[in-house]
This record gives C-alpha cells, sequence and structure tokens, in this order.
C-alpha cells in the first residue's frame, strides 16, 4: 500500500455512505412483489400438514413420497416385439423427468410432469422420452410407429436400425395412454412386422 | 455452469450485507448521498422483477453492481449533471470529513474520466476484485488493471502538482 492508496483511500472513506437503514420490504414493495404474511404460511403449513397424514387413506402416499424424493428414480416402459419368421425385438422408453402416482385399487396409473409453471402460451408442460429400439432377425426395418387404437399417432424412425434411439416428447394428455397400455408399437422389415404393447414397468 | 435465475434469498442476502457499499458508489456517481439510497432500492426492485433473467454466465455479486451502477448513471443523466463536479462531491462528502490535503484529491477525483472513477469506486467501496469489476462494467480484467493504474496515476500526478 503506497502513499497514494492510503490517502485516497482516507479521501474516498469521507464519502462513504454508512449504516444505512436495511429496508428490503422497500424494495419489494417498489418490484411489487407480496410477501405472504405469516398467517397464510401458517395455512399452508397445516393444509399441507393433513394432506400428507391423510395421503394413505386415499392410496397416493407412494406418489407423494416420491414427488418429494430429490433422487427421483427413472420412470421404464417396455414393449417386447414379436413378429413371423423368428423376429423379435424390445421397444424400452425411459423418463427421467416423470414421476408415476399408483393410486390403490386402481388399474391406470397418472404420470406427473413436474414443472413448477405453464410457460408462456398456455401450453402444456412436456414430458420428454428417451426411446430405444432393438430386433433381431432382420437388417433394418422401413420404419417404426407408435400406434393407438391402431392408427398412427408418432413416427419413431424411418428407416431404423437395430438400437436405434432418440428423444420423444409427450404431453400429459399424450403420456397417459402410454402409461396404461393403450399405446403399441409396430416396426415394419422386409421379413415381416414386428409388434409389441407398450407397458409401464412398476418399479418394485 | 448456467443458471435459471436467481433466488429471492439470495439477491436480499446480498442487500443486507453490502448496502452501505452499493449506496456509496451510487452516492459518488449521483453526487447526492440523500438520492444514493432511493437510487439502490429502485436498482434492487428491478433485480427482484428481473431476477429469472439471470442465466449465471458471472456471479450473482457483479450482476447486482451493474444493475446498481446503471441505475445510479441513468438517474445522473436524468438530472443532466454531466461530470460529477466538485459542488457535487463536496454534497457527497461527510460533514465530518476534515482532511487538508482532500481538497486537491477530490478535485482531481472529479476531473476524472467516468470509467475511471467508477472503477475507483468499485475497487475502493465495494473492494471488489478485477474480475468482478469487470463484468459489472462490462469490460476486460485487463482493461480494469489498466484504468486503475491510470486513475492512480492522474491522482498521483495531481498530489506531486500541489505538494510543496
Amino acid at each position: 500500500v503506497n502513499e497514494l492508496d492510503t490517502s485516497l483511500a482516507l479521501q474516498l472513506d469521507r464519502y462513504a455512505v454508512v449504516d444505512v437503514p436495511r429496508e428490503w420490504e422497500d424494495v419489494l414493495r417498489r418490484a411489487g412483489v407480496r410477501r405472504r404474511g405469516r398467517a397464510s404460511l401458517a395455512v399452508a403449513a397445516v393444509a399441507t400438514g393433513l394432506v400428507l397424514a391423510s395421503a394413505p387413506a386415499l392410496g397416493v402416499d407412494d406418489g407423494l413420497r416420491t414427488l418429494l424424493d430429490r433422487d427421483r428414480p427413472v420412470v421404464r416402459l417396455s414393449a417386447p416385439l414379436v413378429g413371423p419368421n423368428g423376429l423379435s425385438g424390445r421397444f424400452q422408453l425411459e423418463a427421467p423427468g416423470v414421476l408415476v402416482v399408483e393410486p390403490r385399487g386402481r388399474r391406470r396409473v397418472l404420470p406427473v410432469i413436474p414443472r413448477g409453471r405453464v410457460p408462456r402460451g398456455g401450453r402444456l408442460p412436456q414430458a420428454t422420452f428417451w426411446w430405444t429400439l432393438t430386433f433381431r432377425g432382420a437388417d433394418t426395418a422401413t420404419r417404426a410407429v407408435l400406434l393407438r387404437r391402431g392408427r398412427v399417432v408418432q413416427t419413431l424412425c424411418a428407416p431404423c436400425r437395430s438400437g436405434a434411439s432418440a428423444e420423444l416428447h409427450a404431453r400429459m394428455f399424450q403420456a397417459v395412454p402410454l402409461f396404461n397400455g393403450l399405446t403399441s408399437v409396430r416396426v415394419d422389415t422386409s421379413d415381416g412386422v414386428l409388434r409389441g404393447r407398450i407397458r409401464f414397468l412398476p418399479r418394485r | 455452469m448456467r443458471r435459471n435465475g436467481a433466488a429471492l434469498t439470495e439477491i436480499e442476502a446480498a442487500y443486507r450485507l453490502n448496502l452501505d457499499a452499493y449506496c456509496s458508489v451510487a452516492a459518488a456517481i449521483v453526487g447526492d448521498r440523500d438520492a444514493a439510497r432511493d437510487v439502490v432500492h429502485d436498482a434492487f426492485a428491478a433485480a427482484v422483477r428481473t431476477r429469472r433473467a439471470f442465466r449465471g454466465d458471472g456471479p450473482l455479486q457483479a450482476w447486482l453492481w451493474r444493475t446498481v451502477v446503471n441505475a445510479a448513471l441513468d438517474r445522473r443523466r436524468r438530472r443532466a449533471t454531466l461530470p460529477v463536479t466538485t459542488a457535487d462531491l463536496e454534497r457527497t462528502a461527510s460533514p465530518n470529513g476534515d482532511d487538508p490535503s482532500g481538497g486537491e484529491l477530490r478535485d482531481a477525483l472529479a476531473r476524472l474520466p467516468e470509467r475511471q472513477r467508477l472503477v475507483l469506486f468499485l475497487r475502493y467501496y465495494a473492494d471488489l476484485d478485477y474480475r468482478t469489476i469487470g463484468e459489472a462494467l462490462g469490460i476486460t480484467s485487463g482493461a480494469v488493471g489498466a484504468t486503475l493504474h491510470a486513475a492512480h496515476a492522474a491522482l498521483r500526478s495531481t498530489l506531486e502538482e500541489v505538494a510543496p
């Protein structure tokens, strides 16, 4: 530290503004942000407690526990593919960002796409799946598609090789049939057609 | 690593920890210590509103400082008091300050180019490192060093001129 530094620091210290009262509420008011009052926080805490306490009775405690779990498991779906002349294969889907609620006593499962807010434009949040297709008995397939009620809802690849994989984006209403056995896969090859129904693989 | 916005609690923590430094720099830029707190509160309100735009390309501290410096420069432009004058700095000065060599240094500070003054204020009031100053002002660390060196040289020259 030389003489100038000391002198400059002393001089600048004279201009320093000190002990300014901290008024964060004023900043929030200027920003147009309203903080929740203690009363509303208490109400929210009580409501959350009630929901958690009654969750087992509703049969969704596992789902809630999964929602609150930071290390969310990867959700997996699979379709064994069978065809003529020894053709076989497997179609697999993984969805790391999707949670699944399995209400007790119900046959259907409910995929949940956890997102903090709906993006601008009001479009529903999308889930990202990662699919992989493997097959034996044919070199290539002319195309692979997802079907629902016999109609093509998504072309996966055309042409396809065994081991092909890619991302698939689906909104909530598109994901529900996938998880409930209402969607199937069809793979067209020169040696025949492979088919299989997609099933959710519960974590046990 | 890129981020999706800054947390409100992080911004509040920075406000509570460094408010005096923010106000000191704002007062030095605007030339009015009474307006400094108002400028800083406006700047933080803007930071709170736009916190989701913070991508974490640099430290949050630099982003907040840039917001405060820009708000202070805007306020000064609106006041149309272009360079900080000696009178402005007098008004900024603490009433208890009494340094016999202060007058010359104060004049020299007022004559410095704006970038040199800003770098000096951020270095001495906020105690920021070169990288953070650079990110706050949109210049490189090397430019910060060179600017600080030039400011020191100008002030040293002034002090030598007035020395007996």
